[in-house]
């Protein structure tokens, strides 16, 4: 999108379209005039001139009524009067207080008469003598001149540097080391001395890794006298699985990770857990950074996803699950202004995680102060509004294609051997017919009907009634069909069918025609056929999807197949299709997502649908909460009946708003759940079938039967050529396929497996390699549905749209490209995103990294790169680190690999004589700064000091926090574990409601708003969470009984103790507090050593780094 | 962090003198003078206002579900003449789209005082204080919903995560007293709709959570002691002051860990202070009758030690003192059915409580310097919800304010003649919050705190104040 098609948007208010003056006053008659004057000038002047005149201190809305011309030209709503149009003015409208606009004057209504009044003017034609022109004195309050803003430092081209030379040539370690020397150098600082080995592994360990140094890594370190020993730590450390959990977590901060949804009842969302897992494996994996930000955007769209090595599952995919971890509440009154309060999370989250940009501030005007327009926000906007959040099916996609194909072709062989059968049956069907009219007209026959007939007693069963019949009829049932020579349990069924009261509806008509109904009754039966309302079929056709969306393997039109197989037991086919899309077909392990296109609400939404474990939901605004609170619970229905059942969703409430309907294989899965719900396991008999409008009837195929001569026969007639024509494999109408389908899944036509090996052994087949398919894996992940433009919302008033349309476009501050993906546009954004040619994204990310190594970025506001985040302290290193970045692949591990093997990151951290007044912010890095661990860090080693750290163990579902110190709510989970099960703190829950005390107080973030840098506190709260928390004191009895355990001399206890504390050994002055305070403190009881731990971890070293 | 935000992370060292001190015993050294000499060293130190401040602490005292105006400060004839007819007016969409006919206010009002101010029979002890109260009657929510509306009257952002008033009012003005934290809320039992967060402070630093106070025991989390004796736990304390005082020794530059050590010089005296001003058994048999100690309600007893405890932390130097509701058989004021019952019983807890407080105040010199608000998130519909509720009503409610900076005896703004919407000095949350700031002295345009690339305020870019309610 060009500069200057979006720059009217700010200057449209700015320059002088409009005639004024001229046609002044004598263009008015004199009662005009007159009213004018003396009702409307007062008015205006009294009520309206503070804010909108000349003379006003500020003038509001870019609005001017001190003057015609004002009012003519609008303001940044547009136009506010439309001459003779009281009704249309949005100043009669704000001045009348009609509860869709803001109102006007703001504070106090104007009387009734005043309104009027203004009624009556705008009805006149708004007759107004004031001659004066708008003149140049508005301006937009804040210029936006993009050229201007382009030219902000973060925006220009990463420059090639030069490495500067510097004095001390043996310092140096690397690159890195020579930016940071020569601006000591300038300044005539010395760099630091290097730091203590203890305290360097202790620094790096936790650094990459989030965990202090073990007593035996310690021992290592501190043995080995080689060269090259502390690169040999380094590599270790990054190979570690627990470097993945420490860098995800970073991650998880900047993406405001959750799982539940706050308000006011804390909704739990499925399978957040996964998206943290994959994280870890990222980081793991040393996933590339630019393939990183492509799955984060477009996951779900790249050719080739990334596959998990060792479970071959598609990892890309989960990657934009970050995107829909917003907060939510049920039942808005206003779903249009949730979803912008929704979508301005996401946005908010993408700006600042990968181009450290505020485009959130650019929702209601241009950004104050960087090169972002509100077209670019809306831009971001339109993109979501064309992606959906989308459950997706991870497993093994090559697999499931490979094991289909065979599917496919195991399941062609076994309908092909199924319809010989039903075929070769169905020949002796009008033989079966005539035997059993001929027992029919038999005296005993007609008695036993009777009997049959009466009504049933208290506590009796039609069915157990009907058997009875029909054993009672056996005898002599099988001695004529003997005689007829047809096969007796063929008969014996189709005689049981024809007296029960409850056939299926497919062949209720056959029914009809077997008793010898006159052809009118026939029809009648066919004539009583529901429909639904045709709108919402978007052209899904027995054989087309139309224009809906399929994501998953699952789906298939009906003319494809329609045969749904069972998985288990003696039957072969347990439902059938007939019409419309469904899944199924092959396996329930073949899922999908069905999506209509976009619409707008106006009157019920109809459709048919039939199915298992299977859900329907209508999606207003992409609003992801449907099911759950007062409004909007019936926007979602479960389905779980083999018959259609047509669904009709009530929207009063949503009329006008744009929606699309979704049809949810395993459906109960997919759902934010209570306070204390898991995902189910997906079921493995989940099916859905969908279609819209008239639904195919069997009954013209009874109806032509009926019409025949001997219809019976005809009918019989009918079903063997629909047997013929499925064996031959093609040609099936869908009458036929639901005729077959119902005599199949009631079992009338079902070859008996005993008696048919051969089939048998098809089925047999047929399940096991259904059962090679990989069990369904589910993420959060999106997909695109209806690619959207978004206006922008004037004012970020989402009642305010602007006629004005707003291409999706890249951010116009980095050349507004139009993205042009053919979809949604995430994946052109991620593209440019990803780019080596982005300003933004290397810098930013590597100044994040550095941050996390060195405690401060190079650019401070890690989170910022505009103009309020200033500028960085060493601009050429900043560059120079994200071009080695993007040359070395866009390796995370490389990067810290070079970061921590510099000389300045081994350095002490106690600052050289003056530094203090001369660099107090330690900008320059004379020496490493002194840090506190972060939460997890403390927890993780207390864990690690008790021994209950289990830090082998990853990934899986989280573990519940204690909250027995957290007051009671609606929304209260269940209670975990004091000590987290001694899992790694990244495995706890985070519910945002009831996020852990322990890890709040030492600043965890909240979980909702993106924080690149975590603040550091330091408050006496922290000081009575290690004194007194209860999980403290279990720890230390823990690491007490650890300690008692393990037994030796005391010294050497004392020194185990202070090695699991701090990494190093204890100095004598430690040895004798050590005594002391067991001595003083009861001996060496349980409780000494108890206490001693006590005050281990009370001691500042433990939570503070050198 | 940057640089336009005060240094409240790493205090600078200047502390040689207390770096001499050698092995440093808690509770024996004078730290709180330190501490205060050294102004902006320490987060909690007391802050210069803007202006001379009228009021030094204040109460809120939080309506939690929203009360209806129609049935507490706002009458409207109208609703009785009119009661069981369809509304008249446009009716705006509400959460639960049940609305049904004009609903007359079950209860009475009179005028009270001087000053007349109607108050229904409701609020009896509360009316009797009327000219001390300022009733608004034009205040405006921006959410209909609970957990919007609840974060918008704390933060004045609808959204979850921002820092709340009490936050910001801590981080302005710091706290006067030595051993209490600056901001408290004191719970009565039910988490509000949105959760304890819209309490929180934010992205301003933690130093200004509020500390929960809770009725019950413990008063405060990890406030007591896990060792048997105190004797034995502060044995404890001085063994760790030795060992911490040679590291801070060792490392003369490392201001952090000095601010950490003091933090438990400061943790220690919380201890000893928390539960104490918590204790509300030495007072007066007289002031526990009034505050409704002795009531035969659960809940009046609840709301009255929370009250008593809110003055006496007032007392001591807090801050801001935010009360929540505890949960009654009426599930707090939000009666969208039974509202005769629910009300009545709400009403029932927290009118004598409240009345006395401010007659308790008074009485002590201190309603000059306190400044109590009573307000929920939102007002509720002049028709019913099904056949005898109210559903919620952001388009126009009432609160009242009294004591320091506050004009007594004022009415200001008006509702329709339903009291369905603001007709009149249309007020809202941003507006409530600069006055209240205007009351602690602090101009609330320029108490703001960097983040997110600008200067936030509380008011956002809103906020007026209005003279016509303040002294």
């Amino acid at each position: 999108m060009s500069t200057a098609s979006h720059k009217p948007l700010v200057l449209l208010f700015g320059v002088l379209l409009f005639p004024s003056g001229g046609r002044g006053a004598e263009s008015i008659s004199s009662g005009d005039l007159q009213f004018f004057e003396n009702r409307i000038r007062p008015l205006l002047a009294d009520h309206c001139y503070k804010c909108h005149a000349e003379t006003s201190k500020k003038i509001k809305g870019g609005l001017l009524l001190d003057r015609k011309a004002g009012w003519v030209r609008g303001g940044e709503s547009g136009q506010v009067v439309v001459p003779g149009k009281p009704e249309e003015s949005l100043l009669f409208k704000m001045a009348e207080r009609d509860p869709d606009y803001d109102p006007m004057p703001p504070k106090t209504a104007l009387s009734s008469e005043q309104v009027e009044d203004l009624r009556e003017w705008i009805a006149r034609g708004a007759p107004d003598p004031r001659s004066e022109a708008v003149g140049e004195t508005i301006k937009a309050d804040d210029e936006f001149n993009l050229a201007e803003r382009r030219k902000w430092w973060s925006l220009q081209p990463v420059a090639e540097v030069a490495v500067p030379a510097v004095k001390a040539t043996d310092w140096p370690a690397n690159e890195v080391d020579q930016f940071i020397l020569a601006e000591l150098e300038d300044r005539d600082w010395t760099p630091a001395p290097p730091a203590r080995k203890e305290h360097l592994l202790r620094r790096v360990s936790l650094v990459l890794t989030g965990l202090a140094p073990t007593e035996a890594e310690l021992g290592d370190f501190l043995s080995d006298e080689s060269e090259g020993a502390y690169e040999k730590v380094v590599d270790r450390l990054l190979a570690s699985p627990r470097f993945g959990e420490r860098w995800a977590r970073h991650w998880m901060d900047v993406i405001r990770f959750a799982e539940t949804k706050a308000f006011e009842a804390d909704y739990t969302m499925p399978y957040v857990d996964r998206y943290r897992d994959y994280l870890i494996r990222a980081f793991n994996e040393d996933v590339g950074y630019d393939q990183f930000v492509m799955e984060a955007l477009a996951g779900d769209r790249l050719e080739n996803p990334r596959l998990n090595r060792e479970t071959g599952t598609n990892e890309s995919v989960a990657g934009p699950g970050f995107l829909y971890l917003t907060d939510g509440q049920h039942g808005p009154p206003d779903i249009h202004s949730d979803e912008a309060r929704v979508f301005e999370s996401m946005i908010k989250v993408c700006g600042v995680a990968f181009q450290g940009l505020t485009i959130n501030c650019a929702k209601c005007h241009d950004h104050k102060f960087d090169a972002i327009t509100a077209a670019d926000y809306y831009s971001f906007y339109g993109m979501l509004r064309s992606s959906r959040l989308h459950y997706a099916n991870v497993a093994a996609p090559k697999k499931k294609a490979e094991v289909r194909e065979r599917l496919e072709a195991a399941k062609q062989d076994l309908m092909h051997a199924i319809f010989e059968v039903v075929e070769r049956e169905a020949q002796q069907l009008g033989r079966v017919f005539a035997v059993i009219g001929e027992f029919e007209k038999g005296v005993p026959f007609e008695i036993l009907q009777q009997k049959l007939n009466l009504p049933l007693k208290k506590g009796e069963k039609q069915e157990a009634r009907l058997e009875a019949f029909v054993r009672e009829c056996e005898g002599e049932l099988r001695k004529r069909a003997g005689k007829g020579g047809v096969d007796a349990d063929l008969l014996l069924k189709w005689f049981r069918w024809k007296h029960n009261r409850n056939p299926v509806p497919e062949l209720a008509g056959l029914k009809a025609v077997v008793e010898g109904r006159a052809p009118a009754e026939v029809e009648a039966l066919a004539a009583r056929v529901e429909s639904s309302n045709e709108k919402y079929q978007f052209g899904l056709q027995p054989d087309a999807f139309g224009e809906w969306i399929a994501s998953g393997p699952g789906f298939e039109s009906a003319s494809a197949d329609g045969f749904l197989p069972a998985l288990s037991g003696d039957r072969v086919i347990r439902a059938s299709v007939g019409a419309g899309a469904a899944t199924g077909m092959l396996s329930s392990r073949l899922d999908g997502v069905l999506r209509s296109p976009d619409f707008i609400l106006d009157g019920p939404v109809e459709l048919w649908v039939r199915g298992r474990h299977a859900m329907v939901r209508l999606v207003v605004r992409n609003y992801e909460l449907t099911g759950r609170g007062p409004t909007t619970s019936r926007l979602r229905v479960a389905v779980n009946s083999d018959t259609w059942k047509k669904i009709s969703f009530g929207t009063h409430l949503w009329e006008g708003e744009p929606a699309f309907l979704e049809v949810q294989h395993q459906g109960n899965g997919m759902e934010c759940l209570s306070r204390n719900g898991r995902p189910p396991v997906p079921a493995e008999d989940a099916w859905v079938a969908v279609a819209a409008g008239r639904l195919p009837q069997a009954n013209t195929l009874w109806i032509r039967a009926a019409r025949s001569e001997d219809g019976p026969k005809a009918a019989a007639l009918t079903i063997a050529e629909a047997a013929r024509v499925a064996r031959q494999g093609k040609g099936l109408g869908a009458e036929q396929r639901l005729v077959l389908g119902a005599l199949l899944q009631t079992g009338l036509m079902h070859p008996d497996l005993a008696k048919f090996p051969g089939i048998r052994k098809k089925v047999e087949e047929f399940r096991s390699i259904a059962a090679e398919l990989p069990e369904p894996v589910y993420v959060r992940s999106v997909v695109d549905g209806v690619p959207t433009d978004q206006p922008v919302h004037v004012r970020g008033d989402h009642k305010n749209i602007s006629k004005q349309s707003n291409p999706r476009h890249f951010l116009d501050g980095l050349g507004g490209a139009a993205l042009e993906d053919g979809g949604s546009g995430r994946l052109d954004w991620a593209r440019r995103v990803a780019s080596p040619e982005n300003p933004l994204t290397a810098r930013v990310r590597v100044n994040r990294v550095w941050a996390r190594v060195f405690g401060r970025g190079i650019l401070d506001s890690v989170d910022d790169f505009g103009e309020m985040g200033g500028t960085p302290s060493h601009p050429e290193l900043l560059d120079f680190l994200a071009g080695s970045f993007v040359e070395n692949g866009w390796s995370t591990k490389k990067l810290l690999r070079q970061l921590v093997l510099t000389r300045a990151f081994q350095m002490s951290s106690t600052p050289g004589r003056g530094m203090h007044t001369a660099d107090p912010e330690n900008l320059y890095l004379q020496h490493m700064p002194l840090r506190r661990m972060d939460a997890e860090s403390i927890r993780d080693h207390i864990l690690a000091c008790s021994g209950e750290l289990r830090r082998e163990e990853m990934y899986g579902p989280s573990i519940a926090v204690n909250i027995d110190d957290q007051p009671n709510s609606r929304a209260k989970p269940r209670s975990g574990p004091l000590n987290g099960n001694g899992r790694r703190s990244v495995y706890l829950e985070t519910r945002r409601n009831f996020l852990s005390s322990f890890l709040r107080v030492f600043d965890l973030p909240n979980a909702t708003e993106p924080t690149g840098q975590r603040n550091v506190t330091n408050v006496p709260a922290q000081s009575l969470a290690l004194l007194n928390d209860a999980f403290v004191h279990e720890q230390a009895q823990a690491w007490a009984r650890r300690v008692m355990k393990a037994g030796g001399a005391l010294d050497e206890q004392l020194k185990q103790v202070h090695r699991q504390a701090f990494g190093r050994e204890a100095t004598e002055a430690e040895l004798t507090w050590g005594r002391k305070v067991l001595k003083e403190l009861g001996g060496a009881s349980e409780e000494a050593w108890k206490s001693l731990c006590h005050l281990m971890i009370n001691r500042k070293e433990f939570i503070y780094v050198f | 962090m940057s640089s336009s935000n005060p240094p409240e992370y790493a205090p600078p060292l200047t502390r040689r003198h207390f770096m001499n001190r050698g092995a440093m015993g808690f509770g024996s050294l004078a730290l709180a003078d330190l501490m205060q000499s050294e102004a902006g060293a320490t987060p909690w130190a007391p802050k210069p206002t803007h202006f001379a401040p009228r009021a030094k602490s204040v109460i809120f005292l939080y309506m939690d579900g929203g009360v209806s105006q129609v049935d507490s400060f706002d009458p409207k004839p109208r609703l009785a003449a009119e009661n069981g007819q369809k509304p008249k007016f446009k009716v705006d969409a509400t959460v639960f789209n049940n609305n049904g006919n004009i609903l007359k206010s079950p209860w009475e009002f009179k005028q009270y005082g001087e000053s007349g101010i109607p108050v229904s029979d409701l609020f009896p002890h509360i009316a009797s204080n009327a000219d001390d109260l300022a009733v608004i009657r034009s205040m405006t929510a921006f959410s209909p919903n609970h957990p919007n509306a609840n974060y918008a009257l704390h933060s004045g952002h609808i959204l979850s995560g921002r820092p709340s008033m009490g936050a910001w009012a801590s981080y302005g003005l710091g706290t006067e007293s030595e051993d209490l934290p600056s901001y408290v809320v004191i719970h009565g039992g039910q988490v509000p709709s949105g959760g304890m967060q819209m309490f929180g402070s934010g992205f301003l630093p933690a130093t200004h959570q509020p500390s929960t106070f809770a009725t019950g025991s413990p008063v405060l989390a990890n406030i007591i002691p896990r060792e048997k004796e105190l004797s034995y736990q502060r044995r404890k304390l001085q063994l760790l002051g030795e060992i911490d005082g040679s590291l801070a020794r060792e490392h003369e530059h490392a201001g952090e860990i000095h601010s950490a050590i003091l933090n438990y010089e400061m943790a220690a005296k919380m201890q000893m202070a928390v539960p104490g001003v918590a204790d509300v058994s030495k007072e007066s048999a007289a002031t526990k009758k009034a505050y409704g100690l002795e009531a035969r309600y659960k809940n009046t007893r609840i709301y009255g030690a929370q009250c008593l405890m809110a003055r006496r932390l007032v007392e001591r130097g807090v801050r801001f003192v935010e009360l929540t509701i505890n949960p009654g058989n009426g599930d707090r004021w939000d009666q969208h059915g039974g509202l005769k019952d629910g009300h009545t019983k709400n009403a029932l807890a927290v009118d004598q409580p409240i009345g006395a407080l401010i007659k308790d105040l008074k009485g002590r010199g201190l309603l000059d310097s306190t400044l109590l608000v009573f307000s929920g998130e939102f007002g509720r519909t002049p028709f019913a919800q099904g056949r005898d509720g109210r559903d919620h009503n952001p388009q126009g409610f009432s609160l009242w304010m009294a004591g320091g900076g506050i004009r007594g005896g004022t009415m200001y703004g008006a509702t329709d003649e339903y009291g369905y919407r603001v007709v009149e000095n249309k007020l809202t949350v941003h507006d409530l919050h600069a006055n209240m700031l205007h009351c602690l002295g602090m101009n609330h345009t320029q108490l703001t705190y960097r983040y997110g690339g600008r200067d936030v305020r509380l008011t956002d870019v809103h906020g007026e104040i209005v003279p016509e309610i303040l002294a």
